[in-house]
Parts: C-alpha cells; structure tokens; sequence
C-alpha cells in the first residue's frame, strides 16, 4: 500500500506567527483537511484594501443634478506601477424625491488629471494599517471632475443602477461586489457617479479597492 | 508500479482527531479530491468567532431617531493585541413609519465608551468566551468615536427616505472582502430615522484573533 505525501501539520489550538521567507509547515484539521485561504481575505490581511467613502450619519451627501459625464461624486487614481482592482460598492439613498436616478460606477485608462476636487485619503480596512499609494477625491454634486468626457470606447462600465420615479416600491440600497473584479492598469482612474434630474439624492456610499504594485500581477 | 506525485490519504469514514502540531496525512475523498478547508469556516470551528445581537421575536427595539454621528445601538471593541474581523451583519425592521431610515455599520480605530455590556455569543456554542468586549442598548445609547469620513470605515449601508413600503426592510452583508480591525478599535451598528425610530432585530458576526497571527 502506497503512504500518501501530502501532509498537513494539525495547528487549530495555538496558532503560529512564522517570520517572512521562512517556509512554515501546511496548515491542517485535526481531520486531515488541508486549511486554505481566499486571495480577497488575504489581501484584506496584508493591509491592501482601500475605502473612499461620502456621507455619515446623519449627514448624507446630496448628489448630482443631471450629471454631465465628466463629472463624479467619487474617485481613485493610480499613478503608473499601482494596479487597483475594485471590490465592493455600497451605496444607499435617505431621501430620493426627485426623478430619473442614477448610480454608475466605471473606470479609465488615465488621460488627463482630475481636477477641481476635493482629496480624500484612502482609509486602510486594515485599521492601523499603511497609507495608500493610489490618490482618493470625493466631493458630492459632481463636485470631483475626471478631466475628459466619458467615452464609451475607453471607459468601463463596471456596474449601473438607475430608476425613474422617486421614493416608493422598490429598494434604495445596493451593493456592487464582483465575482471577478476588474483590473486597473497603469496609471487608471475608478470613479463613480450618483444624480438625478432637479434634486441630486441624498446619499452615503463606500467604495473598495485592492492595491498592488502592477510588478505583482503582470 | 507507477504513482502520482501528489497523493492524498483517503478519510471519509472515520474522520480523525489528530493532537496539536502532529503531521498527517491530507484527507481526500474515495474518488481522490483534496479535500479543504476555507478561512472563515476554520476560524469557526476554532471557536474564534462571536455574535452579538438586539431584539428578540417578537420583541424588536427601538432605533435611534435623529442619530448624531456618536451615538450607536450595538457594538464590540478589541483592545491592542487583538484583531477583529466582522463577517456577517444581519438587519430587519419590522415596523419602520419614519422617514429618512438609515442602518450603518461601521469600523473605527477606537473603542466605545458607554451602553449595556453585552457578552459577545461564541458562535461555537459550548466554545470559549471571547476576549473582546461588546454592547447593546437601542436609540442609539452606545456611545462611539464620532463618526468621520476621514477616519472612520463604512463597512455597510442601507437607507430608504421614505416609510415602509413595497419594498425590502431587511439587509444583509456578507464580505467577499472583510474589514481587519486591528485593536485598540471596534465596530458599531447605527440605526435611526427621523421622528420615530424603527423597530428591528439586528446581530452581527465576527472573527477574533491576536494581531500577533496575521502581521
């Protein structure tokens, strides 16, 4: 009878804190199954998850009257050599009165240099983690200009949510959270959009991201 | 006789109780899969996971009304050393004739300093306590670090503008991604509305873990 040669080291009790380059013996159950970890949970770990976010309780931002395509409530860019790879995007609405809503979130390879806005500094999920390479805006009724005019040949549409009527039978709250997320390449800007015609909606929203140097994935 | 390479110990029978830090064989099924075990489900059974919750059928609470940005009805907090790993949050209202509803949960790098204690649930039942600390008193009588766009992580969100209606009461967040919340810091549950909080049941999940194992 032949021995298997894939072990495992049975470590549930006391868990181990192995120094970097060391090799560390394969996690397992006492059962045998070898334990695994996700690259998302992973990346979260190392400290390279990002958040922007508009709106606290309870001052929402009120977003925009009827966007112009150059124009977002939220942005990332990525100077050359950083990857951003969104991840999650929550937005809600606590008041949504007017009309023709709209929710967009989309990407770009970068053109030209946002302008007109107000920085925001990337929060690390990791709290106490390390700052972000990547360069955050967030500013609401438009108030964040991504310096060219949508194109539908180069933008991605990553995700967009839209209804025409105010306020009644339907959900204001949606996450974004991809099954494969898009990868943005050298030098690219993450932005999204939040509006509506004659009265922006009154809003909070977060937007994830994952940072990493593009030596890393190509 | 040829092998492969890679061989796993078929174990589908009798699953086996090695002792800390034995090395054994990778279990594979009869058919010769590996057989795996993720993250979250590991902690799980590691007894490194706890709930807490507010409101009990069919006795809801009451949310805030008109929160401040200090103000929370649930929370937990890890002091330095240890790490928090919210996974799961779980919201529904069961009366909501407010306008302007708002549910956030929150992360922050600060602990809360006032509400009912509330002995975080192990949700190994039978498992070992926890050694965060957590609270739950409605409209809003846990008192956090203020909330800031600048400091403070949005983890998720809801809200309606209007009362309810043909539409959802209920959320919930699952994370393909979760926060890491490295102590001294917390998480917090804020529900409100304008003129008249809701009524709800709410709990939240998380994984504890000392810092020391992950950075």
């Amino acid at each position: 009878m032949a021995v298997e040669n894939l072990r495992v080291r049975v470590n549930q009790d006391i868990l181990r804190a192995v120094e970097e380059e060391f090799a560390a013996d394969w996690k397992g159950t006492k059962r045998g199954e070898g334990c695994v970890i996700d690259f998302y949970t992973e990346m979260a770990l190392e400290q390279r998850i990002f958040q922007i976010r508009a709106g606290t309780v309870s001052a929402p931002i009120v977003g925009d009257v009827a966007i112009t395509d150059q124009v977002c409530e939220m942005a990332v860019e990525a100077p050359d050599g950083l990857s951003m790879m969104p991840v999650f995007f929550n937005w809600c609405f606590n008041l949504s009165a007017a009309t023709l809503f709209e929710v967009a979130l989309k990407s770009r390879p970068w053109t030209t240099a946002i302008t007109f806005t107000t920085a925001f500094t990337p929060l690390n999920l990791y709290i106490g983690g390390r700052g972000a390479l990547t360069r955050g805006y967030a500013d609401g009724a438009g108030g964040v200009d991504v310096g060219v005019n949508e194109s539908l040949t180069l933008d991605r549409l990553h995700y967009h949510w839209a209804q025409p009527i105010a306020a009644g039978a339907y959900t204001t709250t949606d996450i974004w959270e991809p099954i494969a997320p898009p990868v943005l390449n050298a030098r690219a800007i993450l932005y999204a959009q939040i509006g509506a015609d004659t009265t922006g909606p009154s809003y909070f929203a977060a937007l994830n991201y994952i940072e990493l140097p593009t030596i890393n994935i190509s | 006789m040829a092998t492969t390479d890679l061989q796993v110990l078929v174990n589908q029978d009798a699953p086996r109780a090695a002792g800390e830090g034995a090395y054994i064989g990778l279990k594979g099924t009869k058919r010769g899969e590996m057989c795996i075990l993720d993250f979250y489900t590991a902690m799980y059974l590691e007894q490194r996971a706890f709930s807490v919750r507010i409101g009990s059928v069919s006795a809801p609470v009451t949310s805030d009304t008109a929160i401040t940005t200090l103000e929370a009805d649930m929370c937990a907090d890890v002091v330095s050393g240890l790490t928090l790993i919210p996974v799961y949050f779980n919201f529904a209202a069961n009366l909501m004739t407010g306008t302007a509803n708002e549910v956030g949960f929150k992360s922050v790098g600060a602990a809360s300093t006032a509400g009912t204690v509330f002995v975080p649930l192990p949700l190994y039942i039978g498992g070992a306590a926890a050694l965060s600390t957590a609270r739950a008193q409605a409209t809003g009588a846990c008192t956090v670090t203020d909330d800031a766009v600048t400091t403070t992580r949005e983890i998720a969100a809801w809200a309606n503008g209007i009362a309810a209606g043909a539409y959802t009461t209920t959320h919930q967040y699952k994370p393909r991604l979760p926060h890491v919340v490295n102590g001294v810091g917390g998480v917090y549950v804020q529900v409100g509305a304008t003129t008249t909080g809701c009524e709800y049941f709410c709990a939240f999940e998380y994984i504890e873990i000392r810092t020391t194992n992950i950075d």
